[in-house]
């Protein structure tokens, strides 16, 4: 039997059923608590913002329509909740001083070399892979790209969350590729023969 | 403007194919035909597709088990509201 989608649980979830809402919540946790831990960099305050997202929606589940898509309400919760608790921290946001002046001096592409088809990695290979060169993007590019790479929100969505522009969550979007590109191109390109 | 100048100009937008058809198939032609611009163009998708293919990624051990506890809680209550 397929497991039911996120949206039927949702409008069951508004009818009253808290199983169904417990259901929806733990499919979509992984997703607000890595988008929320992207942008802080930090576990604990993320999983403080995965638990008030979670209180937040109960105590608003009364009065939401059962048309509402769960997915974007908690992604929404949890950017704007990460958002204040930068504001509260006025720190810095994780932002990587070396490589955001790498960007900026050559802000495109610098290896250029093709990568190579035949590379692979095991699975837990390829996401600490993934995993470390996600570490070293700034914070704000980092969520973006998350949001619309990995949770696959469009960017206008992905703007409204985080309370941008559509041109600036653009422009921090193709940061962040392009800088992906360039740390993960020593584990994909081609070697050069010795 | 040269087409790599062009294709670097437009790059965000050619990625996320929100450019009009024809600048669009323009600069697939231009990238197919040009040795750097191909190679960034297909290390750029590769990149994001490698992102986009990834398996869920997991909460860490202790968020999930103190999550589960949490929903656990929400679940005994509905129970509890089912038979009282």
């Amino acid at each position: 039997m397929q497991p039911e989608s996120v949206d039927t649980l949702m409008e069951r979830a508004v009818a009253g059923d808290l199983r169904a809402f417990a259901e929806a919540f733990q499919r979509c946790a992984p997703g607000v608590f890595h988008a929320a831990r992207h942008l802080l960099g930090d576990d604990q305050d993320a999983e403080e913002i995965l638990q008030d997202v979670m209180l937040a929606t109960l105590d608003a589940l009364p009065d939401l329509s059962p048309q509402q898509n769960l997915r974007t309400w908690l992604f929404r919760l949890a950017a704007q909740g990460a958002r204040q608790k930068l504001q509260a921290r006025r720190g810095p946001t994780g932002e990587s001083p070396e490589l955001a002046a790498v960007l900026e001096e050559n802000e495109l592409a610098r290896d250029l070399t093709p990568w190579d088809p035949a590379v692979s990695y095991d699975a837990e290979e390829l996401r600490s892979v993934l995993h470390r060169a996600l570490e070293q993007v700034p914070a704000v590019p980092r969520v973006i790209f998350w949001l619309r790479e990995v949770e696959r929100f469009d960017l206008e969505e992905t703007a409204d969350m985080l309370a941008l522009s559509e041109y600036d969550a653009a422009t921090h979007l193709l940061r962040a590729r392009l800088l992906l590109r360039e740390l993960l191109a020593p584990y994909f390109r081609v070697e050069a023969e010795t | 403007m040269t087409p790599c100048e062009q294709l670097h100009a437009e790059l965000g937008e050619y990625l996320e194919e929100t450019l009009p058809g024809e600048v669009q198939a323009a600069l697939d032609a231009h990238a197919s035909g040009c040795a750097p611009c191909r190679v960034l163009v297909t290390t750029l998708h590769e990149t994001m597709r490698l992102y986009r293919d990834l398996v869920p990624w997991p909460l860490p051990a202790a968020v999930h088990a103190r999550l589960e506890d949490l929903l656990r809680r929400v679940r005994r209550e509905a129970e509890e509201d089912m038979t009282s």
